[in-house]
This record gives C-alpha cells, structure tokens and sequence, in this order.
C-alpha cells in the first residue's frame, strides 16, 4: 500500500490530539455516570442492609424470649394447679407455643432473606469490583507496550521512521493513564449495562414476597405481644393470689415475694417495648425494599434507570469512536 | 365478699376463633382482669384466676393456632426467597466474569508482546 508521507505528517500530529480529547471527555462522563448510578442503588441497596439488621437480630430473640416467658408462666400454672381441689396436676400437659421447628421456619426464611440483601449489597458494590481496577492498568499497560512496539515498525515497514524514543514512544504515559481509567469506565459499564438488565425485574419480583414476610413477621409479633400480655397477667395474679393466701408467710419472705411484683412489671413492660421496636422496624424493612423497588425500576425522578439510559447513549458514543480509530 | 357478676362466655367455641367471637372472649377476659385487680379477698381472686385461665386458654389456643397457620406461610415464602438467591448468586458470577474479562485480554495482550519481543524485525 502507498502511502502519502505529506498527507501523514499533516494528519498525525492533529488525529490523536482529537481522539485523545474525545476520549478523555468519555471517559469521564462514563467515570460521571457510572459512579452516578452506583450512588443511587449503593444508597438504597445499604439502607435496605441496614433496615434488615435490626429486624433479623430482634425477632429471633423475641420468638426465643416468647417461649421462654410461656414456659415460666406454665410454671406458675403448675404451682396454682397442683394443689387445686378439682383437679390432678399433669405436668406432660403443658402446651409449646412454638416449637423448634416453627421457630426454625422462621429462622429460615429471616437468614433467606438475610442472604439476598448480602447480595444486593454484592451486586450493587459489585458495578465497581475491586478486580476491575488491577486489571484495567495491566490491560492498558499491555495495550500501550503492544502499539509501542507494533507501530514503529509498521512505520519502518512504511518507510515513515521517525525517533518516537525521544517523546517517550506512540503512547505517551499521560495517554496510557487515560487508556487505563477509560478501560476501567468501560469494564464498570459493561457490568452496570448488565445490572440494568437483570437486577431491577429480580428485585421487583421479589418485593410482594418482602411485603407478605413483613406481613407475616408484623402478624406474629400481634401474637406474641398478645400472648406475653396475657402470660405475665397470669403470672401477677397467681403470684398475688399467693401471696394473699399466704400472709402468714415469714417478714423476710414475704417482702422478697411482694417485691418480685413491680420486677415482672417492668419486665413486662421492656418486652413490650421491644416488640413495639421490632414491629416498627419490620414497618421500615418493607418500606425500605419497596423504595428500593422503585429506585431499580426508575420510579424515582433521579433513577437508577435513567443513569443507565446515560449509559447506554454513552454505549453509542464509545461504539462510534471505536469504530472510528 | 362474693364474687361479681361476669358476663356469660360465648357459646360453642370453634378454632379459630371469628373475630367476633375473639373479641367477646377478650371483652370478658378484660371484665375479669379488672376484677381481679381490684379485690384483695383471696377467695373471690381466686375463682377469678380460675375462671380466667379458662376463657385464657382459649385464646391462647386461637394464638397459637394462629402461629402455627404463620408457620406453613414461613414454609411456603422461605422457598420463593432461596429461588431469587439463586437467580442473584448466578448474576453475580457473571459479573465477576466481567472483570476477569479484561484480566484475560491483558494477558493476551501481554502474550503478544512477548511474541513480538521474541521475533526482531517485526
């Protein structure tokens, strides 16, 4: 092929000034939406996380701690009912208010769901992983030796020699580092653009199931608080029935007995507390998930989709540049 | 001191309870609670403790057959959570392909360059 070593000289020095500034001004507005995108869903995909921690770490105890106060209760009952005229106390008879395998099932769907935010938390984080950056250098490390060395002699196959050493080579440093960071937006679109494409109709097919667990945590916790009303009622009026039974009982003991009273009150009233605690957070968790919803279905007026729309017009540009090199 | 008039409890009982139903055992459950909280006569407390813990273990019953009817919708939803875990765990190996993409470019590249460091002239 002939070439034409005047048209070359007036063309070399002006085409890689142009594609240099074209590319830098991509790769930051890549760098821009990229990041942009990723502060949205990273934003709610954490607030999520941090709504589910609570509600994970209370309701196990206030299952556990339900059982147990059924079970003192059923002690109380046994203390009333031994001693009952009309009736022989049967101490197999006690009843479980939940059992190990529906504490279990509810363990199992509480650490289910614990996993998909994890992963959420993965995903999201995840548009930017920490093996993109090593790879994006050495890729443009690669790339740079590679043009380095294939263009002077394509230039000396040409008869266009000319002493590239004295400016550092065809690829200068400062045009390796802008490969380097325009490598990395490309890698974080790709896997944004790949985001966009599952991630949002995963979460939206997800979200009537976050709505029926919260509708299902917040009915239990209506039982449990219910109940644990009731149990401690019962465990007051059997301790005072003793106690009036009893006003023969010794000083000493008799105070210790009395003064056990305002005690179970007050525990009655920090459980309660916490079931309040633990519902409100179960109200938060669902509003959480339906936020974040609505954020990867670009609900929301600043929306996750609408900075991947960005992106995929940013798809075109690159796609146009590429194939103009 | 004799024991006050309660109002009768409802009729035949069927669990679950209606909510109608339910709310009658609450109300009278409520009449003994006041009741019992303001006699100190250990007679009356007790026929009082008595005949709540009756109209009390049928709510409870109702309460637990409650919780464990929210057992079997733990056991259905605990299914449809783990088939979306799948779905996010295959994605997230795609993308962690995505990364390691460019990390095998790299070493195709790096491939070249020492092909073309290897044959002078080129």
């Amino acid at each position: 092929m002939h070439v034409m070593p005047a048209e070359q000289e007036k063309l070399l020095p002006a085409t890689p000034k142009l594609l240099r500034a074209g590319f830098f001004a991509l790769c930051v507005f890549l760098c821009w939406a990229v990041s942009g995108c990723r502060t949205h869903l990273e934003d709610s995909t954490l607030a999520l996380d941090a709504a589910t921690a609570p509600v994970i770490d209370q309701a196990a105890d206030a299952y556990r701690s339900a059982n147990a106060l059924h079970n003192q209760r059923q002690d109380y009952d046994a203390v009333a009912e031994f001693d009952a005229p009309d009736q022989v106390y049967n101490p197999r008879n006690i009843q479980v208010l939940l059992s190990d395998k529906d504490i279990a099932a509810r363990l199992a769907v509480l650490r289910g769901f614990q996993v998909y935010v994890k992963s959420l938390c993965a995903i999201a984080s995840g548009t930017n992983p920490k093996e993109l950056g090593p790879a994006s250098v050495s890729l443009g490390g690669q790339l740079t030796t590679l043009v380095n060395t294939l263009v002077p002699s394509i230039e000396k196959a040409a008869g266009l020699a000319k002493d590239n050493a004295a400016s550092g080579g065809v690829i200068s440093a400062e045009t390796q580092k802008g490969i380097t960071i325009g490598l990395d937006a490309l890698g974080q679109f790709l896997i944004a653009r790949k985001v966009k494409a599952e991630l949002p109709a995963k979460i939206a097919a997800m979200d009537p199931h976050v709505q029926a667990l919260a509708a299902l945590l917040e009915s239990d916790i209506d039982v449990l608080k219910e109940v644990g009303h009731r149990d401690y009622e019962r465990i007051i009026n059997l301790q005072t029935l003793s106690l009036r039974k009893n006003n023969n009982q010794a000083s000493q003991e008799r105070r210790k007995e009395i003064m056990k009273l305002p005690d179970i009150v007050r525990q009655e009233r920090e459980a309660e507390e916490k079931l309040a605690s633990l519902r409100a957070a179960v109200v938060v968790l669902a509003q959480t998930h339906q936020q974040l919803a609505a954020e990867a279905q670009g609900k929301n007026t600043e929306s996750f989709k609408e900075k991947l729309q960005d992106l995929a017009s940013a798809a075109n540009n690159l796609g146009t540049l590429y194939s103009s090199l | 001191m004799s024991v006050p008039e309660l109002p009768a409890a409802p009729g035949p009982i069927t669990i679950p309870l209606s909510t109608e139903v339910r709310k009658a055992y609450q109300d009278l459950y409520d009449t003994i609670e006041a009741a019992i909280e303001t006699t100190k006569d250990a007679a009356v407390l007790e026929s009082l403790n008595a005949r709540q813990a009756d109209v009390d273990n049928i709510l409870t019953k109702d309460d637990m057959y409650r919780l464990h009817a929210n057992t079997a919708l733990f056991d259905a939803l605990s299914k449809q959570i783990n088939d979306t875990n799948e779905g996010l765990a295959t994605l997230e190996k795609q993308i962690s392909s995505i990364a390691a993409g460019f990390n095998e470019a790299g070493q195709v590249v790096a491939a070249i360059n020492k092909v073309l460091s290897l044959v002078p002239g080129i």
